[in-house]
């Protein structure tokens, strides 16, 4: 499995990664006096930002329980479930801290100036510690300046050692949609107890947790009073969610696991990026799955015994603080093992397996357990299913295609009548009811698609693929005036409501925000439901004051259609939008003529 | 049509490895500290209850304390002393539900539905409930608030008891989750330790029924404790070939089973009840007697929570490769199942695991069939819009679909056949399950499905009666109508249950589209149709004639307030429909004047556009 070396896989030179490890902890020194240090690394053309670490209690966490607040999509606004409209949760202590940094420096115009510099500056995030989530905000932030307006740019590298989790599942859904992942390297000790300490509810252990930080303050210096106790508390509630995750990615149906979720506190906190493990005997294990990640975090640090828990909570807390020596080490012996997701979904079950001797060998030293083995199955299987549920629909994309190519049809030949919108209304001739039957079909696709995507049954990288979010923005701009029409052929807006607001389905809410996510809109596109306004302002006939928004309706109208992404055809003669101009005298004399002109 | 296949799933189901996550859950279960507090609420009852006992030299039959904590409320039931293991080795029988209704006990009556129509219970469980029925009313009130119908206390909520006082606990959940409301999304979660079955499959398929009253229920059964497996077996080996199902034990709820090895978590019955037998078998011989069962759980739990942060060595040999597997030899290995070691075992070993494995292959097949019902909705959805049109076309023609599709006139009339034969079977089904199912649970899928299913049946309906005139000398359609019709527009009665005031705009805007709302309408016409050539018919006898009047007479009156209410559609006037078949030979016996007055001046043309 190892015939590359580490730097090679992780598209880092390994000049970098050291240079990183040593800035970070160099950095530490100048906690309190400065937010961050930047440094070039000598004849190439890296610039390093390093963050220092802290170690006071408000720095790790604020509010109650876990201290997570939701991401502001403002600064961050790829961090979302686009479809489904989820914001990402971030550890508030460290947003704060970050933002002050992004507010308060020189920081933005130092990378600034590196951006702009024509010999093609990579900059690199690093932090160890507390540095290392901010290194991790501060990479998101750049890769949403610069990288999203512009690909082309150098993309960042984010590297970080023993650094806490940051975000929640959807942080590192979107970045894997984003296809940023993979500028995300993060260096773990096989004990190490920080990673996992985000998994435990910080504001039940503050006691605890203040000694810690002294203990890593004093660089061990200074004896923690009950290493063990804190160590047990952190596995345990660690153990919490690693189980209800494992529950989920082997498709538990077990619906006691609903209800003792109500009863339990779990930790919204996942892990991002690539992870790498330490073993602690020069071995490395690279891997990429989250799923993966989260059950190592707690896996690798099990007990064998009970008699070995004073040694590993001792060395969970000196692990913390081994980075620079161990990884020298590791990088100098190369003995790396890469865990994708296809080496996870046939792991061997025990130790003593021969036949991929290397890789079991590296197993072996995180200290796998066969229970442990098997939640690493289901993260690579669960991925499997995933692509394969994608190409499944990926075949329907065909059939997509050919029933909007017969709606499309039907929408040209309608323009030589009242244009398709008014026709599907009255509905009075085959092709409208065949316009129906294709309707109801592409419904079917998307609902099943949608479905999917609550379920989280599709690859995190679905909702960014171009060909999707074109054919959905094809989609909704073809067969939404249809459902419009529909609906309010049914007059169900009497008893329901708008269709705005009561009656839109998701299959268009959702495509509509792929489309705005990657074109980075600032407003709603709503060119597909102008119908929907154009019904309410009908149906408020006879009310002069309504005039304006008709006018507004009208001028958006003409915007679009000078944009290209609304026809024509929605002022033919006779369709209601037509009617409801004429009725507020806002028809241009000359709009049916141009329009002549352009289809014939 | 390019839409059935719906992502081909189902050919590659048997081919997709499969996890058990047991374990998992038992992880988290113990973990979670409910158990050890609900342990401790029970022992701390269970001391202030044995030294009543000693001061007042009585006994109390159960003993109950509400204990509000800061994260739960937990209420805790104990039996007393002399409620032992000897007391149920004596009374391990069942009692109907039918006979509790006949002794004057119908409480549980509410777990019975038309598909499960009765269950058993464990005699000195439901006795004991009985005879405490006055304090546990009290306590019911405490707990649920009557009006609104949710639980009235603040926090989480947990119904914990051992033994036979767990069984009590049981009992009180179901009552509880009957009286709280089905839209209310705080639940009871009753945790017993040691509990011995309490009731048959009839109890296990009530509760499972329900959607989420399985989860709200995890038994804690260690493997020295004789209790839990104590009624697995009917006491008397020998009648086991020919005993009924009815008066066999089966586990219902989740159980959380454990050694001092480790534990995993089951829900399948079929499964608890292998895992059971497992640990009756390995353990006979170092079973704990009953005084010291509750200290006994209280250090096992100990002992497991200890352990969860380590890692257990296995047995797990090479030769497992298969995930499935490997997770159930795992978890029988936790339960204290030695028999991995046991050579001449073995055999036994190897089908009880491969059983196992079966059952998980069968558990995760029907999560992924029940996966998605509104795939389902769609397909409807097309049928129904092909419908549509044949109904537009035949208008067009100045027939009315249902004359169209009597009188067979057009190569269409297949299609459809085929179009009505698909819903129907979908909608037969669908009414059937629904109506298994119990009352409140029922009603809800009543409702998402209520209108469509009501769209359905005023569009097939028609055609359904059309089907059945058409066989010259039938009659009275609606006496054999079909159960799935008639239990549709039942529902849909009731779901509209408020007074009918005038058609409203909307209502008679819409007129011209709408299907007409009696389904039944078209039999109504057959029938005055066949009056009516009874009353012409010289062959008639003068009571034929008098009761054919009557019928037409009442007819009339009927189509009249049809009209009024805007709930026929136009179509009936179409010229060649049966509608106007029957006004063309009627018409001058007619008797009814707004009727007369509408016909002969076509007011139906005003009707149409909803300004009649």
């Amino acid at each position: 499995m190892a015939s590359v070396s580490l730097g090679e896989n992780l598209g880092i030179r390994e000049e970098v990664i050291k240079k990183a490890c040593s800035v970070s902890m160099k950095t530490h020194k100048s906690a309190g006096k400065q937010l961050y240090v930047a440094e070039k690394i000598r004849n190439s053309h890296e610039l390093v930002f390093s963050f220092p670490g802290s170690w006071s209690l408000s720095d790790w966490f604020i509010g109650s329980s876990f201290g997570e607040v939701k991401v502001d999509l403002e600064l961050f606004p790829s961090l979302k479930y686009i479809g489904l409209n989820q914001i990402a949760t971030v550890n508030g202590a460290f947003l704060n801290r970050f933002n002050a940094i992004l507010d308060n420096t020189q920081f933005k115009k130092e990378v600034e100036t590196a951006v702009t510099d024509r010999k093609q500056v990579q900059v690199v995030f690093t932090g160890h510690s507390l540095g290392g989530p901010i290194a991790i905000l501060a990479a998101i932030w750049f890769l949403e300046e610069y990288i999203r307006p512009d690909p082309k740019k150098m993309a960042p590298l984010c590297v970080t050692f023993g650094s806490p989790l940051v975000g929640d599942r959807i942080m590192s859904h979107a970045l894997r949609r984003e296809n940023w992942s993979r500028y995300f390297v993060n260096f773990v000790m096989r004990y190490d107890i920080v990673p996992r300490m985000s998994l435990t509810p910080l504001s039940s252990v503050e006691q605890q947790l203040r000694q810690v930080l002294n203990f890593f303050k004093a660089r061990s210096q200074e004896n923690v009073v009950e290493p063990s106790d804190f160590f047990v508390t952190v596995m345990r509630n660690a153990l919490s969610v690693v189980s209800h995750a494992a529950c989920k990615i082997m498709g538990n149906t077990n619906l006691l696991l609903e209800t003792l979720s109500n009863f339990v506190e779990l930790s919204p906190y996942r892990p991002l990026g690539t992870y790498v493990f330490c073993t602690g005997n020069e071995k490395l294990v690279v891997i990429r799955n989250p799923d993966a990640v989260l059950q190592l975090l707690f896996y690798t640090s099990q007990l064998s015994s009970e008699g070995d828990l004073p040694a590993v909570a001792r060395r969970s807390l000196i692990d913390h603080l081994s980075y620079k020596d161990e990884l020298e080490e590791c990088l100098k012996m190369q003995s790396v093992t890469f865990l994708d997701d296809h080496h996870l979904e046939a792991l061997p079950l025990s130790d003593d397996a021969s036949a991929t001797a290397e890789s079991n060998m590296a197993l072996k030293d995180l200290g796998l357990s066969a229970r442990a083995r098997l939640c690493l199955r289901a993260a690579g299987q669960l991925e499997k299913q995933k692509k394969s549920n994608q190409q499944a629909i990926d075949k329907k994309m065909e059939d997509i295609k050919n029933g909007l190519g017969k709606l499309q049809g039907y929408k040209d030949k309608c323009k030589h009548k009242v244009g398709y919108y008014d026709a599907f209304k009255i509905s009075e001739d085959k092709e409208d009811f065949e316009a129906n039957v294709n309707r109801l079909q592409l419904a079917g696709i998307w609902d099943e698609i949608i479905e999917m995507l609550k379920r989280n049954e599709l690859p995190d990288e679905f909702e960014g693929r171009k060909a999707w979010i074109d054919i959905g923005t094809q989609y909704r701009r073809i067969v939404e005036p249809l459902d419009i029409a529909n609906y309010y052929r049914h007059l169900k807006n009497e008893d329901t409501g708008p269709y705005m607001e009561r009656g839109r389905p998701k299959r268009y809410k959702c495509t509509q925000r792929w489309r705005e996510h990657a074109e980075r809109m600032s407003n709603e596109s709503l060119e597909s439901c102008f119908w929907a306004e154009a019904e309410e302002l009908c149906n408020k006939s006879g009310n002069p004051s309504i005039r304006d928004r008709v006018l507004q309706l009208k001028r958006r109208v003409e915007e679009w259609i000078r944009n290209g992404v609304l026809d024509e055809d929605v002022f033919l003669n006779g369709s209601t939008f037509e009617k409801l101009l004429t009725e507020h005298s806002l028809k241009n004399s000359d709009q049916n003529v141009v329009f002549q002109g352009s289809w014939s | 049509m390019l839409y059935c296949q719906a992502f081909g799933q189902s050919s590659r189901m048997n081919q997709l490895p499969i996890f058990t996550s047991g374990f998992e859950l038992a992880n988290l279960a113990v973990n979670s500290n409910l158990l050890h507090l609900s342990l401790s609420a029970i022992a701390a009852l269970q001391d202030e209850v044995n030294r009543f006992q000693q001061q007042q030299q009585q006994s109390l039959p159960l003993g109950c304390r509400v204990d509000r904590q800061s994260k739960y409320t937990i209420v805790a039931l104990v039996t007393s002393p002399s409620c032992t293991i000897h007391h149920l080795q004596q009374g391990g029988d069942l009692v109907s539900s039918a006979d509790l209704k006949q002794k004057n006990f119908p409480l549980f009556e509410f777990l019975c539905s038309k598909g499960n129509p009765c269950f058993s219970i464990l005699t000195a469980a439901i006795t004991l409930f009985y005879n405490c029925f006055t304090d546990l009313s009290c306590l019911r009130t405490q707990l649920v608030d009557p009006v609104t119908g949710n639980l009235s206390v603040d926090t989480p909520l947990i119904i914990t008891g051992n033994s036979l006082g767990g069984s009590v606990a049981s009992l009180f959940t179901l009552w509880l989750l009957d009286s709280i409301s089905p839209r209310s999304n705080k639940r009871p979660f009753c945790i017993t330790f040691g509990s011995p079955l309490i009731g048959n499959l009839g109890l296990q398929r009530a509760i499972s029924e329900r959607s989420t009253w399985n989860s709200c229920f995890l038994h804690v059964a260690a493997n020295q404790d004789p209790v839990p497996s104590l009624f697995l077996r009917p006491h008397i080996p020998q009648f086991l070939a020919s005993t009924p199902q009815t008066i066999l034990y089966r586990p219902f709820g989740a159980f959380l089973l454990c050694s001092e090895l480790g534990c995993t978590c089951v829900e399948d019955p079929e499964v608890v009840v292998r895992f059971l037998e497992s640990m009756a078998l390995e353990s006979t011989g170092s079973q704990i007697s009953d005084e010291y069962l509750l200290r006994y759980y209280a250090e096992i739990l100990e002992t497991l929570k200890a352990r969860l942060i380590l890692k257990r060595s296995s047995l797990l040999g090479l030769s497992v490769t298969d995930s499935l597997e490997a997770g159930i030899i795992l978890q029988l290995e936790a339960i204290g199942a030695k028999r991995i070691q046991q050579p001449q075992h073995n055999k036994d070993f190897t089908n009880l695991v491969s059983k196992l494995k079966e059952r998980e292959q069968i558990r995760m097949f029907n999560k992924r069939k029940a996966l998605n019902p509104s795939r389902k909705l769609n397909e409807i959805k097309i049928k129904m819009a092909y419908l549509e049109w044949y109904k537009k076309r035949c208008k067009a023609k100045e027939i009315g679909y249902y004359d169209s599709y009597k009188n067979h006139l057009s190569e269409s009339d297949r299609d459809v056949t085929k179009y009505k034969k698909f819903l129907t079977n979908y909608w037969k089904d669908l009414v059937e399950e629904a109506e298994k199912k119990p009352q409140k649970e029922g009603k809800f899928i009543q409702l998402t499905w209520l209108f469509a299913g009501t769209n359905y049946r005023r569009m097939v309906e028609p055609l359904e009666i059309a089907e059945y005139y058409r066989t010259h000398g039938n009659r009275n359609y609606e006496a054999l109508r079909s159960e799935h019709y008639r239990l549709l527009e039942k529902w849909q009665k009731e779901d509209a249950d408020r007074p009918t005031g005038p058609p409203s705009n909307k209502k008679k805007k819409e007129v011209a589209g709408a299907l007409t709302e009696d389904s039944c309408f078209w039999a109504k016409v057959e029938e005055a149709i066949i009056s009516c050539e009874l009353l012409m018919a010289p062959t008639s006898s003068a009571l034929e004639k008098q009761s054919s009047r009557e019928c037409l007479i009442d007819f009339e009156k009927y189509v009249m307030e049809q009209i009024k209410n805007y709930a026929v559609s136009p179509e009936i006037f179409l010229r060649e429909s049966s509608f106007m078949k029957w006004w063309g030979m009627y018409q001058n016996t007619a008797s009814n004047r707004s009727l007369i007055d509408f016909m002969r001046n076509s007011r139906n043309v005003q009707y149409e556009k909803g300004c009649f």
